[in-house]
């Protein structure tokens, strides 16, 4: 499924950014810089394509008292995907190294 | 309950949000919704331009949803919908409404402007070579005799020659200039026409009526002073409005008589279901009388006081074959359709045995999804009579 998915530079950012765990919408806007109109689309595809998964983080939201926001976490697919990009976009490792 | 205060997302944002959520069919939509709250209300800052521009994502992220996950379903949700023949009606009333700057020609003319009392007096067409035109003494002993001409223009072929070769010239005097330039009429005056070049040789006269005058007292007026020769035809008087309005009234009564019949052969059981049901055929009527009243406006006359036949074809048979072809559908569609919620009926379920007349008699039921009742259908049959509504009551709802 994943190889159907054409990963651009803006998507192997976007997997690189939720890698280490999980990551709601917003944060990836604010970290990578990417605009929103490219963010949310870019993870609907993903998580189509079966390389990552979302989840409500009810427990999160009982304690801000707030609406359960939904995060989006890598899963194996995903991983080896990464792995893949890595290879083709060396410089993706330094976004990495900076967090 | 503590932490983070939550805060409140802008009213563009929202209603930014709501109108890209039409986008999804229902299934996604929720979930949708609420992953975007989520992020604004968990703490984006408050500042309007940003939260904008951040939430002006959502419309690609709807389409990529919208692409991923069935645009067919939401199209077919679309169509199905109770409110889609309304909006779409609305949507091309508005876009008529805002292409022809607020229907402006159609409601001039309806508001009767000065030109309702510009006349044309058409002249007969030259037959077998004889000039029929009106002497211009006659017309000029009209107007000295006339109480009822307030401004007379006339325009006229003028025989001329340009470098030794007789040419004819279509002359419009000054009066007449201004008389046509409030008129629909646009003769082609100014024109340079080749003595042998073979082409109808009209002139016309055109009369703005003084206030409270009639064509007949001109047309009177005229058989009075004017010395025909023989087997000349009187020149007819044409109100240019009148030419226009024509179409008004045998129009206008079969687009009444279809509304009528639409709208009485729709049955419903509830307010919302009969508010549904009206709002499509009465706006869709509106939309087709708003944009033939617009083009009854425009009608161009021509210098004998005809409508060109393509404006013939569009101010009769156009809005008539378009509302009937939409009433149809409207009421083809509404027989389809619960009573009471006016939700598309769910597909036929085969009820009974074939060939029974008394007792369970075959057919079918075309049953509400929300269990108001069911649309019998015989198989046998042919119209409307045959099909029965059964309402259920609230209990099986």
């Amino acid at each position: 499924m994943a190889a159907r998915l054409n990963l651009t530079y803006a998507s192997a950012v976007i997997l690189e950014e939720i890698a280490d765990g999980c990551a709601y919408g917003f944060q990836v806007i604010d970290t990578t810089g990417l605009p929103s109109g490219t963010v949310y689309p870019a993870l609907r595809r993903m998580e189509a394509a079966g390389l990552i998964e979302a989840s409500w983080d009810h427990i999160g939201a009982e304690k801000s008292g707030g609406p359960p926001r939904k995060y989006y976490s890598l899963n194996e697919d995903g991983r080896k995907q990464l792995d893949v990009l890595r290879g083709r976009y060396p410089r993706l490792a330094q976004i990495g190294g900076a967090k | 309950m503590s932490g983070t205060p939550v805060r409140t997302v802008a009213p563009e944002v929202r209603l930014l949000l709501a109108i890209t959520g039409l986008l999804l069919p229902r299934s996604l939509r929720r979930d949708w919704m609420r992953e975007w709250m989520a992020e604004f209300l968990q703490g984006f800052g408050a500042e309007r331009k940003r939260a904008l521009a951040r939430a002006a994502g959502a419309i690609a992220d709807s389409w990529t949803l919208l692409q991923i996950h069935g645009w067919r379903q939401r199209l077919a949700e679309l169509a199905r919908s109770r409110a889609t023949p309304a909006v779409f009606s609305a949507l091309a009333l508005a876009t008529a409404a805002w292409s022809t700057h607020g229907f402006q020609s159609a409601r001039s003319f309806l508001s009767r402007p000065a030109s309702d009392r510009v006349v044309l007096l058409m002249q007969p067409i030259p037959f077998m070579g004889k000039s029929a035109r009106l002497p211009l003494a006659q017309i000029a002993l009209w107007r000295r005799e006339s109480s009822a001409i307030e401004a007379l223009g006339v325009w006229n072929v003028e025989r001329e020659s340009s470098q030794g070769r007789p040419i004819r010239v279509l002359k419009a005097s000054p009066a007449a200039r201004r008389l046509l330039a409030e008129s629909p009429i646009r003769p082609q005056y100014d024109v340079v026409q080749m003595e042998e070049d073979y082409a109808p040789r009209f002139a016309g006269v055109i009369v703005k009526l003084r206030p409270g005058a009639t064509s007949s007292q001109i047309e009177a007026e005229f058989s009075a002073t004017a010395k025909l020769q023989k087997n000349w035809r009187v020149p007819g008087v044409a109100p240019l409005v009148a030419v226009a309005e024509a179409p008004l009234l045998p129009v206008g009564i079969v687009l009444a008589a279809l509304l009528l019949a639409t709208l009485v052969s729709i049955r419903t059981a509830s307010a919302p279901a009969f508010l549904c049901a009206m709002a499509g055929p009465c706006l869709c009527l509106a939309t087709i009388t708003a944009v033939w009243l617009e083009a009854v406006a425009r009608t161009p006359v021509t210098e004998t006081g005809q409508v060109p036949l393509f404006w013939y074809a569009l101010l009769y048979f156009f809005p008539i074959a378009t509302a009937a072809l939409a009433m149809w559908l409207f009421r083809r569609s509404a027989a389809h359709r619960c009573r009471t919620c006016f939700q598309p009926l769910l597909s036929a379920v085969l009820v009974g045995m074939e060939g029974r007349c008394l007792f369970e008699p075959g057919g079918s039921e075309h049953l509400c999804a929300e269990g108001h009742g069911a649309l019998v259908v015989g198989h046998a049959a042919q119209n409307e009579s045959d099909k029965e509504w059964i309402s259920w009551s609230h209990t099986w709802a």
